[in-house]
């Protein structure tokens, strides 16, 4: 396990915790993270290291948008920025999708706990299909983030 | 984007959570199935130059 693994899963772990205790991801995590992921290219070249901090930027403008669109907290999206740069490039591709398809299984295992299951599948359904949610449905997307995290990290087939 | 740096908030729309990680699942999906197919063109590729 690499330096970049490693803080990536104990910042992403961390944040899971602060996320179901307070539904809040510190700035001050995510933000020793990012310089974390700076440092820990440091090492692989000036090639490397750009790419690294050039995947974190497009993933927070991209990120950006959606918080903007209400889609995501600020605190889930400067994580994912992190962790993009953690990664780097073009690791950071594939663990994005892995956070995203954690994302949704996380939603539809929250909402089966609370029997929410069939509101939640129409709301979606109402969003694909007039855009517009009939209710909203919000979770701790830390856990997901640390999810996602965990089987980059774990299974190389998913890299 | 401004907003997004300061604001600390950790959750978000399960709605868009299930959209994203439908959208993501065929991204890897699809490259998986590419991958496969582009590697065994390669492949054919490199048996007909010896």
């Amino acid at each position: 396990m690499t330096a970049a693994t490693t803080v990536l899963l104990v910042a992403t772990l961390a944040a899971a915790v602060t996320d179901i205790r307070s539904r809040r991801i510190p700035n001050a995590l995510t933000a020793v993270a990012a310089v974390l992921a700076v440092a820990v290219h440091l090492g692989e070249g000036v090639g490397p290291e750009l790419a690294a901090v050039a995947a974190m930027i497009v993933a927070f403008v991209l990120g950006s948008f959606a918080y903007s669109a209400g889609w995501f907290g600020g605190g889930d999206v400067k994580l994912i920025a992190a962790c993009c740069g953690l990664a780097g490039f073009p690791a950071a591709i594939p663990l994005v999708l892995d956070i995203l398809v954690a994302g949704g299984v996380l939603a539809l295992v929250a909402a089966a706990a609370n029997g929410r299951l069939v509101a939640l599948v129409r709301s979606t359904a109402a969003i694909a299909t007039h855009g517009a949610a009939t209710e909203k449905t919000t979770l701790p997307y830390g856990i997901a983030i640390a999810a996602g995290s965990i089987a980059f990290v774990l299974t190389p087939a998913l890299r | 984007m401004r907003a997004a740096l300061t604001d600390d908030r950790g959750q978000s729309l399960g709605e868009y959570a299930v959209i994203l990680s439908v959208i993501a699942a065929l991204c890897i999906g699809a490259v998986a199935f590419i991958g496969t197919q582009i590697l065994a063109q390669y492949h054919d590729i490199n048996v007909a130059y010896p």
